[in-house]
């Protein structure tokens, strides 16, 4: 079903059963069928009635149906027309009040109620309100993730060489209870890419795969490699609707978002414990303030500060006139995001009434709401239009401060050397153009032969050389205005972050969502059904941030660490346990495992909240190193009862992600820059930024080349488009910056084809790729290629192949190196290169 | 897909009828095969497909198809309607009413009225339905044009083109279901959200051609073509690709992804055989490039989108998408308007008549809109210092309009109508939702039970909105 977001059916009507009739029952009665029963079947019931749709929660085709009402409050007062909201709505008397909404009815049906409401409303029709859309909302109790975790021991050793961890004993007690025995182990080879794949997002080189390193050594390894945090941080970006520009307007630059990008990424790979991140991103700025018996918190940290980025960063809209409409339409965002990303759940639906699946309440979401509502996230305007993010100024170091004093000293130096150069360019147009209009003169005077031609010459080149000046001032008053617009951010250290308003306050319930029409006043607080339920109080004067940010992490909450246990088994299997990883609700998925699931979310928090430990558990498991065919299985007929292999009976293959592709690519063919951090706007490349008025990035921005073969996650992210040279990315199913989400859909669509048979960035790395190797003989070329690429040796049959192939390309496209390069790319095309198995 | 088998039977059991169940059951099984495959709708379709025209920027309804004589004989006295409060806008209203500077008159049967800056359309009026009480709900560009495209005005959605693309497949295997041309992708009115498949299988989204201004250039498609490998090197490099890719596959126990993945290439193949001609006007006679204005004056740009959106239309392409852009008149409405009406007066009316004489026009469904209209009253950018001549209107989402024809459309038909000023829609009301409403059910898609489960709910392009405007069906 779906949630209304905005108010063009507002149906109101409660009704206050006063029941003080003043006409007689059979009078009244007669009186309803024979006028008002027709009117309401006519005019009301396509959208209020239990047989069509109950829109705002009202239906209009029984007594108990408007006695229990709708969305709006009290509206009918049986017996006083002129209170109820009822006759309001069908005079038109509010403008968000208007009853039916295409057309008011004429003044005789309108009197009609009128007078039906006077006589006190009776009305026959017993049957009972069945609103299924209400019902169905289940129990509290019933909803398994809900629950508290089960402690159970893990199932008895079973299989000799299975017997190590816990997770196999769960995996094999269930597959051998379904008949299947598992998966014969992966191949060292594809052990190892699969491990390089999965913690660092980047294929193996040949040494590694020649090593004879045990795998415990190799998975440390990749653990403690910058690039764990280059690919896991992204996974967490995924759900932070993060990107470079605000607004989903225009691109404008959000020029301090790289902070947050840069603190996840080194909260991954510190291994910043999961309990901890999830305090600093809630509340990260709030000094806990002293209490009786608590002394005051430190000051926030620059990284306590920065960490908030996860609730101020999002595609905000920011020109949107209803100001008031767009605060809540943030808090909304906001109490989404910290519901799906840390508790799986989908609080969005309880913006406008009770959640029709889940145990959450109205009441829940404005508890909630009061929290976000009381913190600032959009702050001040940008050219007196534009609603900006709150920035922060950060605490800073000693060594900072002189980093910083570095920095608005270059800074300086590149403003000042842009108006010099910008100088010097227009004095170059104006000697020159001295220079074309003397020469100009001197033509029209001269008419003999060969002087005119050298003259005409020379005056072509004065004109082009004008014109490459001319570019030239343009180029550098434009990059100036630039580096003016970005000149707070190089001389302050700020951060996009949240803080509480002033005055904290509760929210009102905004009826049917919208923020013009309000119910009652909700005291902030947690929901109800969710644990612990000894929630603490709030203090006077701040957001309740800092306690919901407790509440979340706290080790008795059911949902939190499960939810991301989940999703670390998403990222490593393929599919989470609970394969709706953003849904623990009704709607979503019973685990495949329960208990497993509990006692990895248990021992999660008993290790410390650590996602490292976790990983490591997961990937040194017997389960997670199975190979990813299982003919036995197969033959024991698994496709017929478990086709998405949610027994583990083998492991699974998929194709890697954009930011993997992209990476990979670079990697193998020797061009990865391992530059890491920092922003990464292109402000100083020419055309790239438009400087006047609120500034902003045109559609044909390009990238700084300094950072253009950087790992995809330091690259710049637009809301609305990409920045060329990384478009190749967007086709393969990056998610939109604009949604946050825990899982990625995987398609495979003709556009990609296209771009891996004919865009510049893979022949690009094709080229590379050849060049690496070009030294060698043609088979050992071949072998390298196919090591570095597909981290195996070819057969001797695809040896065969592929020099056919060479030698086929060499005929058509004339050149060796021609040949050798669309060799190279079309191993980058293969399935083999382009999946994870 | 989002869903398992169990998933949808709970979905069923929650009130979305069998048909929708039927039909997802059934994609589910093929999905992974081809999700371009054509599908039946829930019922039979009028339309086979659609060409949408975004008239970015919000075209004047006083000046164009909804005729205001009241407005014209009060013009200059104060308007009569409260600016809507919580509202920022450019300029200073002066509120004072603003009349119709052009000449009205009553064309075809209908006699439906239409200013004389569209000779052409005016003759065409039998075909088109004419509705006169549109409205929407928001007044900026983004959100509105965001709304015009996809239902929502504050959250990124998938566009209808892509929602008719996961309904309905298409019938041309060889290309894109859905084409966007020179669709604008910055400022306000622009972005590539417009055409995007949001949560939807991303072989839904609009294909954005490229068409340079340049006089009777050719669209062209990035990356479709490398011009540094002929035809057979390519083909030599695909069947070497697909070796190594069946091999693979056989090592594998099969793999739908992986299927997956070879059939693109091979749709790539054919598209990079099947689209370059389609992009080309060379087969197309020197009179059908002059019906719709293609000769290089200000008809030509919108022209060659109309005449590629009708090889498109031919090809079998499902939803097709031209833009033209410029029609934000905040200032000098008075010598702006008729630019812009020329410039797609002339096309649109070709291309009725082109596909009419192709026997097209039956299965194609036209829609012509802006993403809101203008106010009756003056808008003066030059903060009171302007004239006439430099007044224009400001943006106004309570009443506009927009023309639908073809595809089972009825011709001849006003439906709905503005108040005597053209402010705002007052009867026969037709929401943004409801157009939407209309378009799909036209294709046979039933807007209520076109669904998909994102983020805990069952999303629709029609939110909780939406009913057929049953008035403009033939």
């Amino acid at each position: 079903m779906n949630c209304p977001r905005n108010l063009r059916h507002i149906p109101a009507l409660v009704v206050l059963s006063i029941g003080c009739s003043l006409a007689s029952a059979d009078q009244g009665l007669h009186f309803f069928e024979q006028e008002v029963r027709p009117l309401l079947v006519e005019h009301c019931y396509s959208c209020h009635s239990a047989s069509e749709k109950i829109k705002g929660g009202l239906s209009l085709d029984s007594r108990s149906g408007w006695q229990n009402g709708g969305d709006s409050g009290p509206s009918i007062v049986a017996g006083n027309p002129e209170a109820s909201l009822l006759l309001k709505a069908v005079r038109y008397a509010e403008k968000d009040l208007q009853m039916p909404p295409k057309e008011k009815l004429p003044s005789t049906k309108i009197e009609i109620l009128r007078k039906w409401i006077a006589m006190g409303a009776p009305d026959p029709r017993e049957q009972a309100a069945s609103s299924e859309e209400v019902s169905t909302a289940i129990a509290a109790n019933d909803l398994w993730s809900f629950q508290a975790l089960k402690k159970t021991e893990p199932p008895a050793i079973q299989l000799a060489a299975w017997s190590t961890n816990a997770i196999d004993r769960y995996v094999l007690s269930r597959l051998k209870a379904a008949g299947l025995p598992p998966a014969k182990p992966a191949k060292r080879q594809l052990l190892l890419r699969r491990l390089h794949l999965d913690l660092a997002g980047l294929p193996p080189m040949p040494e590694e795969l020649s090593a004879n390193a045990r795998i415990e050594a190799v998975v440390d390894k990749l653990l403690a490699s910058d690039s764990f945090g280059d690919r896991w941080a992204r996974h967490w970006l995924d759900l932070t609707a993060y990107a470079d520009t605000m607004g989903i307007g225009r691109a404008i630059p959000a020029i301090e978002a790289w902070r947050y990008r840069d603190y996840v990424i080194n909260a991954f790979n510190t291994d910043k414990p999961f309990d901890e991140f999830i305090r600093q991103q809630v509340s990260g700025d709030i000094k806990i303030p002293a209490a009786p018996g608590i002394s005051e918190g430190p000051d926030p940290t620059a990284e306590d500060i920065i960490a908030t980025g996860f609730l101020a960063i999002g595609p905000w809209e920011l020109v949107g006139g209803d100001k008031p409409q767009l605060r809540m339409d943030i808090v909304d965002r906001q109490l989404n995001r910290m519901g799906k990303a840390f508790l799986g759940m989908t609080f969005e639906c309880a913006r406008c009434h009770d959640h029709k699946f889940d145990p959450v309440s109205q009441h829940d979401y404005y508890a909630l709401a009061g929290i976000f509502k009381s913190t600032v996230t959009l702050n001040g305007r940008i050219n007196g239009v534009f609603s900006d993010i709150n920035k922060t100024q950060l605490p800073e170091t000693a060594d900072e401060l002189i980093a910083r004093a570095e920095r608005i000293k270059q800074h300086n130096a590149s403003v000042a050397a842009a108006h010099s150069a910008r100088k010097v360019a227009l004095k170059q147009m104006e000697e020159l153009k001295k220079q074309i209009d003397a020469t100009q003169k001197r033509l029209a005077e001269t008419v003999t032969g060969e002087d005119k031609t050298a003259l005409e010459k020379s005056l072509v080149e004065f004109e082009e050389k004008h014109a490459d000046a001319s570019r030239k001032s343009a180029r550098q008053r434009e990059l100036a205005a630039a580096l003016k617009h970005i000149r707070h951010s190089r001389t302050k250290s700020l951060a996009y972050a949240v803080r509480d308003t002033p005055e904290p306050e509760d929210a009102q319930i905004n009826i049917r969502g919208s923020a013009h029409q309000l119910g009652p006043v909700v005291r902030r607080g947690f929901p109800h059904n969710i644990a612990p339920t000894d929630k603490p109080a709030f203090t006077r004067g701040s957001s309740g941030r800092i306690q919901l940010a407790h509440w979340l992490a706290d080790n008795r909450n059911p949902l939190t660490a499960r939810v991301w246990v989940n999703r670390v088994w998403h990222h490593l299997f393929g599919a989470g346990l609970v394969r709706t990883v953003d849904n623990f609700g009704a709607k979503g998925e019973q685990p495949s495992h329960p208990e497993l699931l509990d006692h990895l979310a248990a021992e999660f928090m008993t290790n410390g909240w650590s996602t490292k430990k976790l990983v490591r558990q997961i990937v040194l498991s017997k389960t997670w190193q199975q190979a990813s065919i299982n003919p036995s299985a197969l033959e024991a007929g698994v496709k017929d009862f478990d086709p998405d292999n949610r027994l583990l009976w083998r492991a699974n293959r998929r194709r890697l992600e954009a930011e993997a592709i992209r990476d990979s690519m670079l990697f193998v063919s020797g061009q990865l820059d391992t530059g890491r951090g920092g922003p990464s706007l292109p402000y100083e490349e020419p055309g790239a930024f438009r400087a006047g008025g609120t500034g902003q990035f045109p559609d044909n921005a390009r990238m700084a080349e300094s950072i253009k073969n950087r790992r995809t996650i330091y690259l710049p992210q637009k809301r609305k488009g990409p920045f060329s040279a990384i478009d190749f990315i967007n086709a393969f199913d990056l998610p939109d910056n604009n949604h946050e989400t825990g899982r990625r859909t995987v398609t495979a669509v003709p556009t990609q084809a296209l771009y891996l048979a004919n865009s510049k960035f893979i022949q690009s790395c094709a080229d590379a790729l050849y060049k690496r190797f070009a030294d060698h003989s043609a088979g050992r070329r071949i072998n390298e290629i196919y090591l570095h690429t597909l981290g195996r040796r070819p057969h001797t049959d695809e040896i065969k192949q592929a020099i056919d192939f060479i030698e086929g390309l060499r005929q058509s496209l004339g050149s060796e190196e021609k040949a050798w390069s669309r060799f190279c790319q079309s191993i980058l095309m293969t399935n083999e290169f382009l999946f994870r198995s | 897909m989002n869903n398992s088998r169990r998933q949808f039977l709970k979905q069923a059991s929650c009130g979305i009828g069998y048909t929708a169940l039927a039909a997802a059951l059934q994609r589910e099984t093929f999905a992974a095969k081809n999700p371009l495959a054509p599908q039946r709708g829930h019922h039979p379709a009028k339309a086979k497909r659609v060409i949408f025209m975004f008239m970015q920027g919000g075209p004047s309804q006083m000046e164009s198809f909804d005729y205001k004589p009241r407005l014209n004989a009060d013009h200059g006295k104060p308007s009569p309607f409260q600016r809507e409060l919580k509202i920022e806008q450019p300029g200073v209203a002066m509120m004072r009413l603003f009349g119709s500077g052009w000449e009205f008159a009553q064309h075809g049967q209908s006699g439906a009225w239409v200013s004389e800056l569209f000779p052409h359309l005016a003759n065409c009026m039998d075909d088109i339905a004419v509705l006169n009480g549109m409205h929407t709900d928001n007044l900026a560009h983004a959100p509105a044009s965001l709304q015009l495209h996809t239902g929502y005005t504050n959250l990124v959605q998938p566009s209808m083109g892509a929602w008719a693309v996961y309904g309905l497949g298409t019938e041309n295997q060889n290309l894109p279901g859905y084409i966007t041309i020179d669709h604008p992708t910055s400022g306000d009115g622009g972005s590539p959200q417009h055409y995007g498949s949001a949560y939807l299988p991303a072989i839904t989204q609009g294909t954005n051609l490229d068409l340079p201004g340049t006089k009777g250039a050719a669209a062209s498609l990035r990356n479709l073509q490398d011009q540094s490998i002929d035809a057979k090197a390519q083909r030599d490099q695909l069947d070497f690709v697909r070796r190594m890719n069946q091999r693979h596959l056989r090592a594998s126990e099969n793999d739908s992804q992986m299927e997956g993945m070879i059939q693109s290439f091979e749709l790539a193949f054919r598209m990079q055989t099947e689209a370059p001609d389609l992009f080309r006007f060379d087969n197309e006679s020197e009179a059908t490039k002059k019906l719709y204005g293609i000769d290089g004056s200000g008809t030509d740009h919108f022209g060659r989108q109309c005449l590629l959106a009708r090889r498109f239309a031919e090809a079998g392409v499902r939803f097709i998408e031209v833009t033209s852009g410029g029609w934000d008149h905040h200032g000098s409405i008075r010598s702006a308007l008729p630019r812009s009406a020329a410039g797609v007066d002339k096309a649109v009316a070709g291309l009725i008549t082109d596909l009419k004489a192709r026997g097209l026009f039956d299965e194609t469904l036209i829609v012509w809109t802006g993403e809101f209209g203008r106010t009756p009253y003056e808008q003066d950018l030059q903060n009171g210092k302007g004239n006439l001549n430099t007044y224009g209107r400001g943006h106004n989402p309570f009443g506009f309009t927009t023309l639908m024809a073809g595809g089972g459309i009825k011709g001849g038909v006003v439906h709905g109508q503005t108040d005597e000023y053209g402010y705002r829609a007052v009867k026969d009301k037709v929401h943004l939702h409801d157009l939407h409403a209309t378009i799909l059910h036209q294709l046979g898609i039933n807007h209520e039970n076109l669904t998909y489960r994102h983020a805990g709910r069952d999303f629709r392009l029609t939110d909780v909105y939406g009913e057929v405007v049953k008035g403009v069906l033939a």
